[in-house]
């Protein structure tokens, strides 16, 4: 007699670092409250997305920032996933891309405009990115790469 | 009691002084007639406005009010005939006593959320009276310590006295005025589209509810008001309980006993004794009373005994030595066992807690996931969709590659998800923090053992070096231990009976509010169920009087949960024409005033009804409505109606009917006024 096993398959959890539109309105945020001119570069988008991972990282950006770039900030993570959502923000008619930097469109800076005034929604991450504001020029972004390239 | 006495509307233009002429109102019927475009509205509205409810309208303060009170006044033609400059009402009223009331609408110097109270009838009666400056839609306007909060003078005014009610936020405050009145003003716009439909939105639970409740004077209030105050009461026993348990349990703790009978929670006690402490050892646990007479017989045996000489003594202090010694390895693999064990527990529970700290993180962002999905799906996107702006496939909510194969859970099962695991961590949690507990206790025990074990060796050895003719010094001393812990026990026996007593209290206590819980009706008392009845029965009458047709009258009740007239458990504007439910709204008001007149309620038997014949409610049956409210003597009733523009209609329509006209004409009826 022949047995079978059978597997259903589950659904899995996933982190809302995954998620497209908890990606998207991190993106607006940081464009909103970071970007020169509500612009950032490819490199400022990661290093920002790389910050809102954890509260570590953001700890360890935050002190990056105040400590006016004198403390070592040794490297950040690049994912692939930010470049997705870029894609559906793009896509969605949220932010344009030109010259090399990205910019909030009136549909996505109205977004980024709500969430601003939501006070239930990313208390800490919002803190923090206002604390950081423009303060940190695409030129430091820069040098931090460059370092890696001479390592 | 409340009445609407004399209405009087002043503006200044560039043109010179415009205005209403005094109007005057008296009990009983008034019908205020007039063509479209007239200032029926306006009149109507200015009595809302003179008494801070313009919310009724929807909104607050001056933009409410139409554009002749705040910017120009308009000709018969539509054309600019003068810019206002200023404005106010004045409205005169009858509660307690005859006060007048004025409010600005657009003024240069007074804020329209200001209101002038003026002790006198100053319409009817001018003269010289003083005024008193209040306040409406401010923060503490409506509550009682405020003396210049204008709605907590009309509350007194009118004779009532709000109740508190139970807020979405968890909180009790005093229900507001402008939750009663659409029960009996009603607006022509939103008013005659559902019971009581204008009352605005407070963030109340079931605020039409709350309305009637108030208006019919209901004991279910009340049971609201003594349950929530028996559950107060009920959370400071088990605080005092609390308190109480965890002192008695330190003194158990002091002798190494246990607690028994009572537990962290209340509970109910018959009798004071089965309260007690307990003395466990390795074989049986003795009642504390029991250990004391133990300890009691081993003094006794050890105090007739002769103190014998160290000499005597020392083979079998030697003997005693060995033994103890044994005893002291023993105890001291056991500790270094339980100090392990409890430190592996530490460190999983500090491993447990800062998983716990990264669950509710992730939780707390699935949440702001979710609410930005929501926001975005408001917004219109289609990310928040679900679906690719690119090709309109669908995205799987998630943005890994696509050949990683994993289907994930929705965010809603996601967040389900962690809290279930969150629940998981708080328990693992709880239990480690038992078992911490359990083995400090151990442990405590074992190096008090350890101690004594060491100071017997001592003092055991000691004898062996002193002189042979001294008395010994071990069995001295076991004398004095054993005779201070008799003493220790006896003491904390008899600070035990203290606590049996307060306990006892408290469980009485307890037993007493339990059972006054029991006796609250769930939500209504049986005099309301009359009162309800009573209120159905008259709106059934009323309903057939109207001619009322949309469904047989026999299937219609009154809710007893909403108070709010049902069809098998439906709202009645499901099932109802549009003109039915216009009588339906009619009859229901109007019950209420009877139901209210009857029982000696809250109601201040005032009805201002604007354009009532709505929905082609047909005008015979809007004779029937304003005969039905001519005919209330004590009762003032004030109808805004154009009468479709037709004298015939109007005629018509007050065939038979007790009224007095305030007639506006063709024409504006604010005008210029000749000095």
């Amino acid at each position: 007699m022949e047995k079978f096993i059978s597997f259903t398959e589950r659904a899995t959890p996933l982190y809302p670092n995954y998620r497209p539109m908890y990606k998207v309105s991190q993106i607006l945020m940081v464009l909103y409250y970071n970007g020169f001119a509500g612009k950032a570069s490819l490199l400022k988008l990661h290093l920002f997305s790389w910050g809102l991972k954890s509260t570590e990282n953001l700890d360890t950006l935050k002190t990056f920032v105040t400590s006016n770039f004198k403390n070592k900030l040794h490297f950040f993570g690049i994912e692939s996933t930010l470049n997705r959502a870029l894609n559906l923000a793009y896509a969605e008619k949220l932010i344009d891309f030109k010259n090399g930097s990205y910019s909030l469109l009136e549909k996505g800076r109205n977004f980024a405009e709500s969430i601003d005034k939501d006070d239930s929604l990313f208390i800490s991450e919002k803190q923090v990115l206002k604390l950081i504001g423009k303060k940190i020029p695409e030129k430091v972004i820069n040098n931090l790469v460059n370092q890696w390239n001479n390592v | 009691m409340f009445r609407i006495r004399a209405l009087k509307i002043n503006i200044a233009t560039n043109k010179g002084t415009y205005g209403t002429p005094l109007i005057k109102f008296e009990d009983g019927l008034t019908i205020i007639k007039g063509f479209n475009s007239t200032g029926k509205s306006t009149l109507f509205q200015s009595i809302l406005y003179c008494l801070g409810l313009e919310e009724l309208i929807g909104g607050k303060n001056e933009k409410t009010m139409q554009s002749v009170l705040k910017s120009e006044i308009l000709d018969n033609d539509s054309n600019i005939e003068a810019n206002v400059i200023e404005s106010n009402v004045l409205l005169e009223i009858e509660g307690t006593r005859t006060v007048t009331i004025r409010r600005y609408i657009n003024s240069e110097a007074k804020s329209s959320g200001l209101v002038e109270v003026f002790d006198g009838k100053l319409l009817t009666e001018p003269n010289s009276y003083d005024y008193q400056p209040m306040y409406v839609h401010d923060k503490g306007a409506a509550t009682d310590d405020n003396i210049f909060g204008f709605h907590s003078f009309l509350e007194k005014f009118i004779g009532w006295n709000l109740p508190n009610v139970q807020y979405k936020d968890g909180g009790q405050r005093k229900l507001y005025l402008q939750n009663i009145f659409p029960s009996f003003i009603i607006e022509q716009k939103a008013g005659w589209t559902d019971f009581l439909s204008t009352i605005p939105y407070y963030s109340l639970l079931d605020k039409e509810t709350r309305a009637v409740e108030f208006i019919l004077n209901l004991d279910s209030w009340k049971i609201q008001q003594l349950k929530s105050q028996l559950k107060q009461e009920k959370n400071e026993i088990i605080e005092n309980w609390k308190t109480l348990y965890l002192r008695l349990k330190a003194l158990a703790n002091q002798i190494a006993c246990e607690v028994r009978g009572v537990e962290i929670s209340p509970s109910i006690i018959d009798s004071k004794n089965a309260i007690f402490l307990s003395y466990p050892t390795e074989d049986k646990n003795y009642p504390l009373a029991d250990y004391i007479k133990i300890l009691e017989e081993e003094y006794q045996s050890i105090a007739i005994l002769e103190i014998p000489n160290v000499g005597e003594q020392s083979s079998e202090s030697e003997q005693k030595i060995n033994f103890l010694n044994e005893r002291l390895s023993t105890l001291s693999i056991n500790l270094s066992n339980r100090i392990n064990k409890k430190n592996l527990a530490i460190s999983k529970y500090k491993s447990f807690k800062e998983r716990l700290i990264e669950l509710e993180n992730d939780k707390m962002q699935n949440e702001y996931h979710l609410k930005v999905k929501n926001k975005g799906a408001e917004a219109g996107f289609e990310i928040a969709k679900d679906t690719c702006p690119y090709c309109s496939q669908g995205l799987n909510d998630s943005l890994l590659p696509k050949d990683i194969e994993i289907v994930p859970m929705q965010i809603e099962e996601n967040i389900e998800y962690l809290k279930a695991q969150i629940n998981l961590i708080k328990i693992y949690i709880k239990n480690h923090e038992n078992d911490i507990a359990v083995s400090e206790k151990e442990i405590e025990i074992l190096n008090q053992n350890i101690s004594e074990t060491r100071s017997e060796i001592r003092t055991l050895k000691t004898e062996l070096t002193s002189d042979n003719r001294l008395p010994s010094i071990e069995m001295i001393e076991k004398r004095i231990k054993l005779r201070n812990r008799l003493d220790l026990y006896r003491r904390r026996y008899e600070e035990l009976f203290s606590y049996q007593e307060e306990f006892k209290n408290l469980s009485d206590e307890w037993t007493r509010i339990l059972g006054r819980e029991k006796e609250i009706p769930a939500s209504l008392s049986p005099f309301d169920y009359k009162k309800i009845g009573s209120l159905e029965q008259d709106f059934k009458l009323l309903l057939k009087e109207f001619h009322y047709r949309s469904k047989p009258i026999e299937s219609i009740s009154i809710s007893r949960e909403t108070l709010l007239p049902v069809v098998d458990k439906y709202s009645l504007k499901f099932d109802s024409s549009a003109s039915d439910f216009t009588r339906a709204i009619w009859s229901y008001i109007i019950a209420l005033k009877e139901t209210s007149t009857k029982f000696s309620g809250n109601h201040p038997k005032l009805f201002i009804l604007d354009e009532p014949g709505q929905q082609e409610a047909g005008d015979n049956d809007l004779q029937f409505l304003l005969k039905k409210l001519g005919n209330y003597q004590d009762t003032q009733s004030i109808v805004f109606s154009s009468f479709h523009q037709s004298e015939e209609t109007f005629i018509a329509c007050t065939q038979n009917v007790n009224y007095k006209l305030v007639d506006l004409g063709t024409e504006k009826f604010i005008k210029r006024i000749e000095n």
